[in-house]
């Protein structure tokens, strides 16, 4: 195993420049776990919008049930009747809605006039919209008695008013079956994942590669007793452990971090597929290894390869924001069917065959892609053989 | 015979590169591939090593027929390419310790070798050091060092000298007489002339992929017409005397320039005597003399009619 040693000699000489790889994929992968790790909707609280109130006229009972419902669900801001004020005070989202009660509405009112308040509110304000709602939901509410008992007194509307609005229904979240299984820390980590396993195959394979191609080491290993099938196996096999270690180590990183999501199903699709993944990459650092003639390419070459393969194939960018065009040209790239088969993954609730097809469609895809770059990558070889030796 | 090649014959499409080249090599020889550049010679070493297929002939190593599957013909050659082939990112010991581990597995015994070849060819304090970071001539060592490391009984060398500074190839040449001495049989091939005839009990001298002349080196040397060349500082000589010169025992070829006169002999004794004698009786003054006796150039020379560096 004379070849294999020196294999992991000369992977051991590069390892600075590897891990570099290794420590930006941790950084990043521990980052977007804490940025993108509270997406689930699993508790409910109410929120309290910032209103000011400006009444123009005298105050009366039915405004002050208004303004004591508004109380409940907001935070009253006290504002002057100025408008340059008014306007700052939205700006600097000081205030999120502001009710103007004109100078006769009680009176209007209550003699069933249609009349309403004077609202201004920051432009697509979710709470300033809540806020419009209450508003609405009270006047409306006492339109109704007003309209339907006649000589109702302010005291008693206010009080029908209110006995009606106190009724609350609560809320309980439920989530669906499968969104316990929902793992998308570690879906994150995984899809970032080709992007260090193509820098560091590539590179690793590569510069493995470009050594035991050299004319002149290959015709000094082609006079020693080592058959050639001998040498070009035990490479086969360093390039394999090699690339297997890597992505072992990473699933081990995976399973430190994301303890919670990795023990579930979904994970478990997860590994398969960038394990699945870590072999179509190994075929492509293969024929890269057999491609490239100098170190400085390999470097470039491993970038381009890992950069523009990831923003192609929606492994930094969700697939769903890649225009049809992007998406078509992805199609021909195995990192594409990668984030797919992650995504199919991370949705799956029941485990049946049905449901796993397409997942298994997928890194078939993949595994297709791995055999028709190595059928390439050894034609090369070949070629390049009767040429060099 | 350690090697026997028979009528071997490679062409590369019109241009043929071997044209039924024979020779033997018999053991604790050191046989010297003499020839120019383009003339062969690598192409006859790659050959022998089953690295090109050849279109014609016969190559036996060790009595046994040549293949490239001849892996127990393989375990008994070192082998030193013209090109240094080493790996880069691994040390000088690790280097060695590699090309001694394809052929020999266990690794007391490996770590023996690679200590004694280390010490062979004078690479103890650059043991840990990277290939990038030796000169010319100690990267030549450290590649005979992998050639050698694993005792080989045929040792092949393919111009192991090319671009080393004077005292390095003094350290090669004196370590493969001493491989020599320790029972290898080497082949040795280069353009180096003066390097073949101190080196080699056989030379074979090779031209445009033929055979030229094969033997010892006095054998060569015997082959020719040449016999000595003079070369004297004369201050003045007429062209009288000149012709009187020429009319001498022996002489072939008289040139006089630069106040340099060249005299070429045939075989014959007295030569010099003669000559000194010639000035004394004409009353020709002059200053330094140099005898030679003909070189393996020379031999090339007179059977081609080119020089050997041409």
């Amino acid at each position: 195993m004379t070849v294999f040693k020196t294999y992991f000699r000369i992977i051991k000489k590069q390892s600075t420049q590897l891990s570099i790889y290794i420590v930006i994929f941790l950084a990043l992968a521990i980052l977007f776990s804490f940025i993108g790790n509270d997406t689930s909707a699993e508790t409910f609280t109410q929120s309290k919008a910032k209103v000011a109130f400006i009444n123009q006229g005298q105050d009366t009972v039915l405004l002050q049930g208004l303004k004591d419902y508004l109380g409940e669900h907001s935070i009253f801001v006290e504002l002057g009747n100025n408008t340059v004020e008014l306007q700052d005070a939205l700006f600097f989202r000081e205030v999120e809605y502001i009710a103007g009660i004109p100078a006769d509405f009680t009176k209007d009112f209550m003699s069933g006039k249609a009349v309403g308040i004077d609202k201004t509110t920051v432009s697509g304000s979710i709470s300033g919209i809540y806020t419009d709602i209450l508003v609405n939901k009270y006047l409306n509410t006492a339109r109704l008695y007003i309209n339907n008992y006649k000589g109702i007194t302010q005291e008693e509307l206010v009080k029908q008013v209110g006995k009606d609005l106190a009724v609350e229904t609560d809320v309980e979240m439920k989530v669906f079956e499968g969104k316990a299984e929902d793992a998308s820390a570690a879906r994150s980590f995984y899809n970032f994942m080709p992007y260090v396993l193509i820098n560091i195959i590539v590179l690793g394979v590569s510069s493995i590669m470009m050594v035991f191609n050299d004319v002149k080491l290959k015709r000094r290993n082609l006079c020693s007793p080592l058959s050639n099938t001998s040498v070009n196996m035990q490479i086969l096999l360093g390039n394999i452990v090699f690339s297997v270690s890597l992505w072992a180590l990473l699933v081990i990183i995976s399973v430190i971090l994301y303890r919670q999501d990795m023990f579930k199903m979904n994970a478990l699709f997860f590994c398969i597929n960038s394990l699945v993944l870590t072999f179509t990459i190994l075929s492509m650092s293969f024929l890269v290894g057999i491609l490239i003639r100098s170190r400085n390419a390999q470097s470039g070459v491993s970038n381009i390869l890992s950069l523009g393969m990831c923003f192609l194939t929606g492994v930094f960018v969700p697939q769903e924001f890649l225009g049809e065009n992007v998406l078509s040209i992805a199609k021909f790239i195995p990192t594409y069917w990668y984030i797919k088969a992650n995504k199919a993954a991370s949705n799956l609730t029941n485990f049946n065959f049905d449901n796993m097809g397409p997942i298994i469609s997928y890194m078939l895809i993949e595994l297709g892609f791995a055999v028709a770059i190595t059928s390439v990558a050894l034609v090369m070889s070949k070629r390049k053989q009767l040429k060099g030796v | 015979m350690i090697v026997s090649v028979k009528n071997l014959v490679k062409r590369y499409g019109e241009l043929v590169a071997l044209d039924h080249l024979s020779f033997d090599v018999k053991e604790g020889e050191i046989f010297g591939l003499l020839g120019p550049n383009g003339s062969g010679k690598t192409t006859a070493i790659n050959c022998i090593l089953s690295l090109l297929y050849y279109d014609k002939g016969e190559i036996n190593l060790f009595d046994r027929p040549m293949a490239p599957d001849a892996y127990d013909i393989k375990r008994d050659i070192g082998i030193i390419m013209q090109d240094v082939a080493v790996f880069e990112e691994l040390t000088v010991y690790e280097n060695i310790d590699y090309f001694c581990s394809l052929y020999v597995r266990d690794r007391e015994k490996r770590r023996k070798l690679v200590e004694e070849a280390i010490d062979f060819v004078g690479l103890n304090d650059y043991r840990k050091f990277h290939p990038k970071k030796l000169s010319g001539g100690l990267l030549r060592r450290l590649n005979i060092a992998c050639g050698i490391a694993h005792k080989p009984r045929l040792i092949i060398l393919d111009e192991p000298t090319v671009a080393v500074d004077p005292q390095s190839r003094n350290n090669i040449l004196d370590g493969i007489k001493k491989l020599n001495e320790d029972g290898a049989t080497v082949i040795y091939t280069s353009h180096y002339m003066e390097e073949v005839e101190q080196l080699c009990s056989r030379i074979m001298i090779m031209d445009k992929g033929r055979v030229i002349a094969k033997g010892s080196k006095e054998e060569l040397k015997g082959m020719i017409k040449l016999g000595e060349k003079i070369t004297v500082e004369v201050f003045g000589l007429g062209s009288s005397s000149l012709s009187e010169l020429k009319k001498l025992p022996n002489i072939s070829i008289v040139e006089y320039k630069d106040k340099t006169l060249s005299l070429k002999y045939n075989r014959g004794k007295h030569n010099l005597t003669t000559l000194l004698d010639f000035f004394r009786e004409n009353d020709i003054s002059f200053g330094r003399v140099y005898s030679e006796l003909p070189t393996l150039n020379d031999v090339f020379l007179e059977i081609t009619g080119k020089e050997l560096r041409d």
